[in-house]
């Protein structure tokens, strides 16, 4: 490795004004809550590469992996972690915070609508024709009541900073939204690193999501008065995200099962154990919808369990997320969120959606169609990025592709300004740089809401890159909620 | 139904992984040592004894060899050719038994059962555990070239060797001692015992398939690598014994102290049974393998001959244990809801 000096006056060559940059000004002056984090940077100079070291160190030891996919086989590797902190001063965090929790109550009482009466629609507020076409909405949901209307439990919602440094919701994931273990692993590591940091700054604690989790889960149990038994469902081994089953099911004590483990028998749910078939309480599924119940959804699915579905409309098993919740994770109803927010809650949103432009309406089709060379098009249903083209990174070749494919499936389309993402100082080859970066905190919704103390923060590791996913060479960051407040 | 005890549920999935995760980190460990010792012991032996490596294969349960038996031609005169074909015979064998991707009690494919199993189990085991695990896993399939030559052999079996109980080492050491412990405990115990019976019914065939007496010279040697296979010749030793064959076979057996013995393993396995409710059938199985041992006369089944098919029926003995183990606690019917 090349040996380049990082010392306090490196932050000369450092960029903080092209983008907006979440630690420094454009004059390189710390931003709030940043100053005794570079104040330690400056003091560690080239040490700060040992620490990045002693992190990966930890992190092999810790035995944090992801697993990355190829054709017929599945690595686990090492996760990569920047040593350096994503800071946010607490007070910018608690109206975040309140404005997760507005938008997640909102979307819980749209679903709970959606599959009831549809107040929604019949106001005018929701065109009901997206329903007919919608993937995720299940019509077996029809009528079934959950427990305080809450269909999506946990929500992982990304949000971005823009140029204005304002924070925006990207997209809720009401499915099975994952990372957080990935956050909590984080926050291990950079204990480890920067222990004297820890000592000496008010550095709000993550940990506190997996017992807020443990008990949202158990509030479930249709069984109040007996102690329940809550079971972790995991598509298995083979999973991306088994490394975090593994870890919330360890964490909350919750059984890690298969779909083959559940038997389910008089619309009752049971798994196997050495001492016999054992009543399941509470499903956290971590397998999407249609593979939960071979009898009602995909019949060649192995995933999930025969009979769940009906066990779970009988009541006598409570699942997070609820089967159909996934309906309002569509990036169609996401363009409709704050008018949600104010149809249900009577209020204005506290958070910002990015402006969106909907392929299925006529003129802001014609407009998408027009500019599809500066927007963002994305595919209504598809996750982890699938299907999203950013237009002026496209050739001319990848554009006609897209009109053929938005004007053949307008509903299913829509576009976004291409965001200027704020940047972070990162270490790149030795020496701090600025990088992109987005966040996903992770909302639970139960007696009382909850959000993550920050979330898990997503880094592009190339000069000018925007993708974050650790499957294409993303990196990620703890991300430290600092209470500025506190001399 | 056992909800108030103090070790929490164990699902019948998870129990059959613990299962076979501690039978294939033993069969690893123990093709391993066997191969080991059978290269050592071939160096050791004079070409004339005619200790061939055939008689590994049947160890293992593979009756076919790979290449055609070249005995004939080592009685030949053209020494230089025979030479040849045993080197290839014995490249291919011990290719069979430790790097062959076909053949699911290789070593490597063993070392890559246990990491499938345990990554089934990883709920219920320590992370120190997985990290030395998937260390041995990345090393055997990075280095599964070395496990042939005779000039890297050694070492790579020995890696492997100790890569295996470094991990038996940080499992007993950190793994709760509950029911998951408890089924990858018997699935290795039962796996060694059975190990232990088949290098016993492969050495004495190596001394009477020989067929011209010349190994009888050596019969020594043979025994004393018998015992080394199972890394039982230090404590048999200590017992200040000879390494005769009835001494070598009763020891193998029935020696209660050396945790290598069939005797011994199967103890073992009832203790760590008798920590699991509705143990009776398999502890009755267990004893009845148990019993085998205790009654078998050394120097009689020796004497007619009959030590393959004693061997045989231990096996198959050691293996109703299996079934019990199997049909008790990793497929609780539906059935049982209704009633």
């Amino acid at each position: 490795m090349a040996e380049r000096v990082l010392s306090p006056g490196d932050w000369d060559g450092y960029d903080a004004s092209s983008h907006f940059d979440e630690f420094l000004t454009p004059d390189r002056e710390a931003r709030p809550g940043c100053d005794e984090v570079r104040r330690r940077i400056d003091e560690l100079g080239p040490e700060l590469l040992e620490r990045q070291q002693a992190g990966e160190a930890a992190i092999r030891s810790m035995g944090i992996t992801f697993t990355l996919y190829t054709d017929d086989s599945s690595i686990d590797r090492a996760w990569p972690m920047d040593v350096v902190p994503r800071i946010i001063t607490a007070s910018e965090w608690s109206r975040v915070s309140a404005g997760l929790i507005q938008r997640l109550q909102a979307l819980n009482l749209f679903i709970d609508d959606l599959y009831h009466d549809q107040r929604a629609v019949k106001a005018g507020v929701f065109p009901g024709e997206l329903l007919d076409d919608s993937v995720n909405y299940r019509k077996e949901c029809r009528g079934v009541d959950v427990a305080g209307g809450v269909w999506a439990h946990i929500c992982g919602s990304d949000l971005v900073r823009d140029a204005d440094g304002e924070f925006y919701v990207l997209e809720d994931n009401l499915r099975v939204p994952s990372g957080v273990s990935y956050m909590l692993e984080n926050r291990q590591v950079s204990k480890r690193v920067f222990a004297d940091l820890f000592a000496d700054l008010d550095i709000l604690p993550v940990d506190g999501y997996t017992d807020d989790l443990g008990h949202l889960l158990r509030s479930l149990t249709p069984r109040p008065g007996e102690e329940p038994v809550v079971v972790v469902l995991t598509p298995g081994i083979f999973n991306s995200a088994y490394y975090e089953h593994v870890l919330l099911a360890t964490r909350t004590g919750a059984h890690l099962v298969e779909g083959s483990d559940l038997v389910v028998s008089d619309d009752v749910v049971y798994m196997r154990t050495v001492s016999g078939l054992i009543r399941v309480d509470v499903i956290y599924r971590r397998v999407d919808d249609v593979f939960l119940d071979p009898l009602v959804f995909r019949e060649d699915s192995v995933l999930g369990a025969p009979g769940l579905m009906g066990a779970w409309a009988a009541g006598n098993v409570a699942i997070a997320n609820a089967p159909g919740a996934g309906v309002a994770d569509d990036k169609v109803v996401y363009s409709y969120v704050p008018d949600l927010i104010r149809y249900y809650l009577d209020e204005e949103p506290l958070i910002r959606n990015v402006p969106t432009w909907r392929c299925g309406d006529v003129s802001e089709r014609a407009y998408v169609l027009e500019h599809l060379d500066e927007l963002v098009s994305k595919p209504a249903n598809e996750s982890g990025g699938k299907g999203v083209t950013i237009g002026p990174r496209a050739s001319a070749a990848e554009l006609d592709e897209l009109r053929r494919m938005i004007e053949a499936d307008p509903r299913n389309w829509i576009a976004q300004p291409v965001l200027d993402l704020s940047t972070a100082p990162t270490l790149c080859d030795g020496r701090l740089a600025p990088r992109h970066l987005d966040l996903r905190p992770f909302v639970l919704s139960g007696a009382t809401p909850s959000v993550t103390v920050g979330g898990l923060t997503r880094v592009a590791l190339e000069e000018g890159s925007l993708i974050v996913n650790s499957s294409q060479g993303g990196g990620s960051k703890d991300t430290w909620i600092i209470d500025e407040r506190t001399p | 139904m056992r909800h108030e005890g103090p070790s929490p549920l164990l699902l019948s999935r998870v129990a059959e992984s613990a299962f076979w995760a501690g039978r294939y980190l033993e069969r690893a460990e123990g093709t391993a040592r066997l191969v080991k010792t059978t290269s050592d012991l071939i160096v050791d032996l004079p070409r004339a004894a005619n200790v061939s490596w055939n008689s590994l294969l049947a160890l293992v349960g593979i009756d076919e060899p790979e290449v055609p038996l070249l005995d004939d031609a080592t009685s030949g005169a053209d020494l230089g050719a025979s030479t040849v074909d045993r080197r290839a015979l014995e490249a291919a064998i011990v290719h069979r038994l430790t790097a062959d991707a076909d053949n699911p009690s290789s070593v490597r494919r063993s070392v890559a059962s246990v990491h499938h199993n345990l990554r089934v189990t990883r709920a219920v085991m320590p992370i120190e555990a997985a990290e030395i695990l998937t260390d041995l896993h990345n090393r055997v399939e990075v280095t599964v070239r070395s496990a042939v030559p005779r000039s890297t052999r050694g070492r790579w079996l020995s890696e492997v060797i100790r890569g295996c109980q470094t991990l038996s080492g940080v499992l007993a050491e950190t793994m709760n001692h509950d029911d998951a412990f408890c089924f990858f405990t018997v699935g290795r115990q039962l796996e060694r015992a059975d190990l232990t019976t088949r290098v016993l019914d492969v050495q004495f065939a190596a001394l009477t398939g020989a067929g011209e007496g010349e190994v009888e010279a050596y019969a020594e040697i043979v025994w004393a690598a018998a015992l080394r296979s199972v890394s039982a010749l230090q404590a048999f030793r200590r017992g200040a014994r000879v390494s005769s064959g009835p001494a070598t076979v009763g020891f193998l057996l029935g020696d209660p102290k050396c945790p290598r013995t069939v005797s011994a393993c199967l103890t073992e396995a009832s203790r760590w049974l008798l920590e699991i409710p509705g143990h009776e059938q398999a502890i009755a199985a267990s004893a009845r393998a148990e019993r085998m041992v205790l009654d078998a006369v050394p120097a009689e089944i020796l004497g007619d001959g009959s030590l393959h098919d004693f061997a045989h029926t231990l096996q198959q003995a050691i293996g109703e244990v299996h079934e019990e183990v199997a049909r008790t606690w990793f497929s609780p019917i539906p059935a049982e809801v209704a009633g």
